[in-house]
């Protein structure tokens, strides 16, 4: 009975250690301790986070479709405008950043078409791998200057 | 005595006269005649040259961004509200036609108006949609069209115009209701379909009615001869104009039709005031007076309308109502009289309320210093008589409704310190500018404490010493060499003591006059030490700390002396914005842009500004300084803003503050949003705010509610994090006292270990105490 009684404390105890442990990657600092802050409640810590994925949202899917299909028909200002439209609504789009990226290496404006095929290489681990593939590709057609 | 020279001279005289007499007249007469015939040439000239060329300079209309509805878009239901009523949508129970909108419940229908962009025509559409939170949750068509994004037509917030200010909106006679036509002939110019110009028939009937009045109280002017006097001649009253303007109608006459003269006169007619803006024509005054476009004025609208002709100032709806209630209902009497309205519907009419908007609305919703902006940006690529005249359109990126959030914040902020802080009124002034992040549209730019008030714009144009705003540059210089410094490294915070290149001692002081000794790198701008800030500078280089802060935006040179390390540098809260966006778009450069695209006036594109990116500094350092302004905000000298925004909110800034508080400055950013705030005394006087006390406020206020995402701050796959010991910038554990997780360039982090002084889990400690 005595067992029991320190058992469960102490289990309790393990499993809001457990808890408080957070994996590597989003472990928050410990607040540091400041000569002027102690009557003053600690910092939230600061820690990496992630944005919020919008590239499922219809609107921008709408959007991305549609800046192919002006690509497709090589109105390539079009392209760049609905892509533009587009990053107003999720300025991390990958796919977004290929689109001007293949809209300015057409035009030949081969700074900006770099420039954004970049852009959209910084934002590529969540796009799908195609979309990374064709801006390595680009990127790679366009030479670096 | 003879006197005959005088005689002989006056014989020769007279015969002279006699012979030479009637050839002289006739000269006279010849030559009046031809100055006759010349100057009606001439007069004929001037009537066709301009009523067949360009009849109006028409100024350039400037658009807000159109706001684009999407499920997901953060907006709360109060700014769309907002949003709304800046474009005039109607509040009612159903939706009837585009314009109108209902709200029930939180759930809104909005029944679009159909307008041209630059890229495509947007149809005018029936929306339904709900919010919850600071979000739009539900977008629909009640048309039953599947709908997952629709654009509002853009709200017109001003002009580009000539000096006289002249506005109007030009319309078709086929577009003017049948109604408003008739009746302005029935009450202006009866006979306006039978003369030739000038009717004597109604100058001797004004002349009689005078007579006995004993003043003037009729004119007998037709609507030719009103639309000469407006259209070529001055407001001067005299009998010869009286007879050049009676020439001229009867020319107007005998070269064009009864309804191109028609047409002109309603484009032309003045009919009212907006500020500096003068109201032209029906269509813009049918807006200006009823918010609504002509087609949808009743009755009693039209006979205000019409009534306004005679005198737009002395029949003054808003100042002098019951003048104006007056005059209209003449005109409704009048108008049943020609039976064009019924007596029924004049009786309805009569006496009833005047239907305009109210007047804190019936301004343009002027911005002038975000048109400021955008002139300056144009200019770069039209002339200033194509603005002025060539009725170009121009697509802004200003967001109404953040815009007003800022000239709140501003205004009430600023009212608040001069009270809390005993000022002298109305001493203190402000400016502000906000920009949405990653495209660098700039969306709200306010220039002064009165934001309606066009003078001196100090968003653009007053240049101060920018404080610790300066410092972010420094340690970003030394975050790009990450095998030298960290966000660990250790800075000396002791006095320091530079000698400038003329031999000046320059010894720069801690704002709260104290040493601090040993800091690591991220306290001392979390902090905004000034002492080590000044002694990182120079180990890093002026040269070079200038060039970082050049590749962040700043475009104009700054002198290469030690005092700019702390912000003697003088730049405008446009300058810094500019180069708070780099850090805030993870290291991209992008031109801030205040206008999207320019079309002419048959609505054909002319000019797009695209977004330009260029990758000026690595994701990983930008990181790490993003890591150190949120520090400043979570325990530094920002932390102020996080007792008004909710702990959740990611946010990064920097606060500065320049000699004997001068100046105080706040810049800081979201996930969407960037804002810089200076306040200051035009006078350079002394003021007792810092950064944190003064412009932190403001800004917080302008974030308090703001739909905005947290800063995203993703870590960069170059870049690990490590407890570090505060106090000595070595390795720690999560668990060792003053440990701080902290991020580095992968290799850069400290190899040594400090010795580790354990602290307990708390809720080990709490249960060991419990048993």
């Amino acid at each position: 009975m005595v067992a029991m009684r320190l058992l469960v404390p102490v289990c309790l105890a393990l499993i809001c250690h457990g808890c408080g442990t957070l994996p590597a990657a989003e472990r928050p600092a410990a607040p540091a301790p400041a000569e002027s802050d102690r009557a003053a409640p600690p910092p939230v810590p600061i820690v990496p986070g992630r944005a919020e994925p919008a590239a499922e949202s219809p609107a921008l899917r709408g959007v991305i479709e549609e800046c192919w299909a002006h690509i497709d028909a090589a109105r390539w200002g079009e392209a760049i405008a609905s892509a533009e439209r587009g990053l107003r609504i999720e300025r991390r789009s990958a796919e977004l950043y290929l689109v001007l990226a293949r809209a300015y290496s057409a035009v030949e404006n081969f700074d900006q078409a770099r420039a954004f095929a970049r852009q959209g290489l910084r934002y590529g681990d969540r796009a799908p791998a195609a979309v990374t593939r064709q801006l390595h590709s680009l990127l790679e057609a366009v030479g670096e200057p | 005595m003879k006197f005959p020279y005088p005689r002989r001279r006056r014989s020769r005289r007279r015969r002279r006269r006699g012979r030479s007499g009637p050839a002289w007249y006739w000269k006279l007469v010849g030559g009046v005649c031809v100055a006759l015939i010349i100057g009606l040439i001439y007069v004929d000239y001037l009537v066709r040259s301009k009523f067949d060329g360009k009849k109006w300079a028409l100024p350039a209309r400037v658009y807000a961004r159109p706001l684009e509805l999407y499920e997901g878009l953060p907006l709360s239901a109060a700014d769309f509200e907002f949003e709304l009523a800046g474009l005039g949508y109607r509040r009612s129970d159903r939706l009837r036609r585009p314009g109108d909108m209902v709200e029930r419940g939180g759930r809104y229908e909005v029944f679009s108006r159909s307008f041209q962009f630059w890229d495509r025509l947007e149809p005018a559409r029936r929306l339904s949609l709900q919010f919850s939170g600071q979000r739009l949750t539900h977008l629909g068509s009640l048309d039953g069209e599947a709908l997952t994004l629709a654009r509002l037509d853009p709200q017109l917030i001003g002009g580009i115009f000539t000096a006289h200010m002249e506005d109007r909106e030009l319309i078709r006679l086929a577009q003017l209701p049948a109604l408003l036509g008739e009746a302005l002939i029935a009450v202006e110019d009866r006979a306006f379909l039978d003369h030739n110009g000038v009717s004597l028939k109604a100058v001797a009937r004004a002349a009689w009615v005078n007579l006995r009045a004993g003043r003037v109280v009729q004119g007998g002017s037709t609507l030719t001869q009103q639309l000469v006097k407006n259209f070529y001649l001055s407001h001067e009253r005299s009998l010869s104009r009286k007879v050049v303007e009676a020439l001229m109608s009867l020319l107007l006459e005998l070269h064009y039709s009864k309804a191109e003269i028609l047409e002109t006169y309603v484009n032309e007619v003045y009919l009212g005031q907006s500020g500096p803006r003068a109201i032209h024509g029906f269509a813009l005054a049918a807006q200006h007076y009823f918010g609504k476009s002509l087609d949808e004025l009743a009755a009693p609208q039209i006979a205000l309308l019409v009534g306004l002709v005679k005198g737009a100032s002395y029949y003054n709806p808003w100042r002098y109502p019951e003048r104006a209630r007056q005059r209209r209902d003449l005109v409704l009497g009048l108008m049943a009289e020609a039976g064009l309205i019924s007596a029924e519907q004049r009786e309805a009419a009569v006496g009833s309320g005047l239907g305009v908007v109210p007047p804190e609305l019936r301004r343009l919703r002027d911005h002038p210093s975000f048109i400021d902006l955008v002139k300056r940006q144009l200019r770069r690529d039209y002339r200033a008589e194509d603005l002025q005249a060539a009725g170009l359109q121009v697509f802004t990126t200003l967001a109404p409704s953040l815009q007003h959030r800022v000239e709140q914040a501003l205004q009430q902020r600023i009212a608040r310190l001069e009270r809390d802080h005993g000022m002298a009124a109305d001493s203190l002034q402000g400016a502000a500018v906000l920009t949405s992040v990653g495209d660098g549209e700039v969306t709200a730019v306010v220039g002064g404490r009165n934001p309606h008030f066009a003078g001196f714009n100090r968003a653009l144009d007053a240049r101060r010493p920018v404080g610790s705003l300066i410092k972010p540059a420094i340690y970003l210089n030394a975050l790009l060499q990450p095998q030298q410094y960290t966000l660990a490294s250790r800075l000396s915070d002791t006095a320091v003591t530079v000698s400038g290149a003329d031999g000046e001692l320059w010894q720069p002081r801690n704002f709260s006059e104290q040493d601090h000794g040993e800091v690591l790198l991220l306290e001392a701008l979390s902090k905004s030490y000034n002492q080590s800030t000044a002694r990182l500078g120079m180990q890093l280089g002026l040269a070079e700390v200038l060039e970082t802060v050049a590749k962040l935006g700043v475009q104009q040179r700054l002198p290469q002396v030690p005092a700019v390390l702390l912000g003697a540098a003088e730049l405008s809260a446009l300058d810094v914005a500019t180069m708070y966006h780099t850090i805030a778009a993870d290291g991209v450069y992008t031109p801030l842009r205040a206008v999207r695209a320019v079309l002419d006036a048959q609505g054909q594109p002319l000019s797009r500004y695209p977004l330009q990116v260029e990758q000026r500094f690595s994701s990983e350092s930008i990181h790490l300084l993003q890591y150190a302004m949120q520090a400043v905000l979570r325990s530094g000298t920002g932390r102020p803003v996080y007792r008004q925004l909710p702990q959740a909110l990611a946010l990064a800034g920097k606060t500065g503050t320049t000699n004997d508080q001068r100046d105080s400055w706040f810049a800081g950013f979201s996930g969407d949003h960037l804002g810089v705030v200076w306040l200051g005394l035009d006078d350079n006087g002394k003021t007792p705010l810092t950064g944190a006390t003064g412009a932190a406020g403001v800004w917080a206020d302008i974030y308090t509610g703001l739909a905005t995402r947290p800063l995203a701050f993703e870590k960069p796959a170059a870049v690990s994090y490590h407890w570090i010991d505060t106090g000595s910038g070595l390795l720690s554990g999560e668990n060792c006292q003053g440990a701080q997780w902290i991020p580095f360039i992968e290799g850069s982090q400290p190899a040594q270990r400090s010795p580790c002084r354990y602290m307990e889990n708390p809720v080990l400690r709490w249960f060991k105490r419990l048993w």
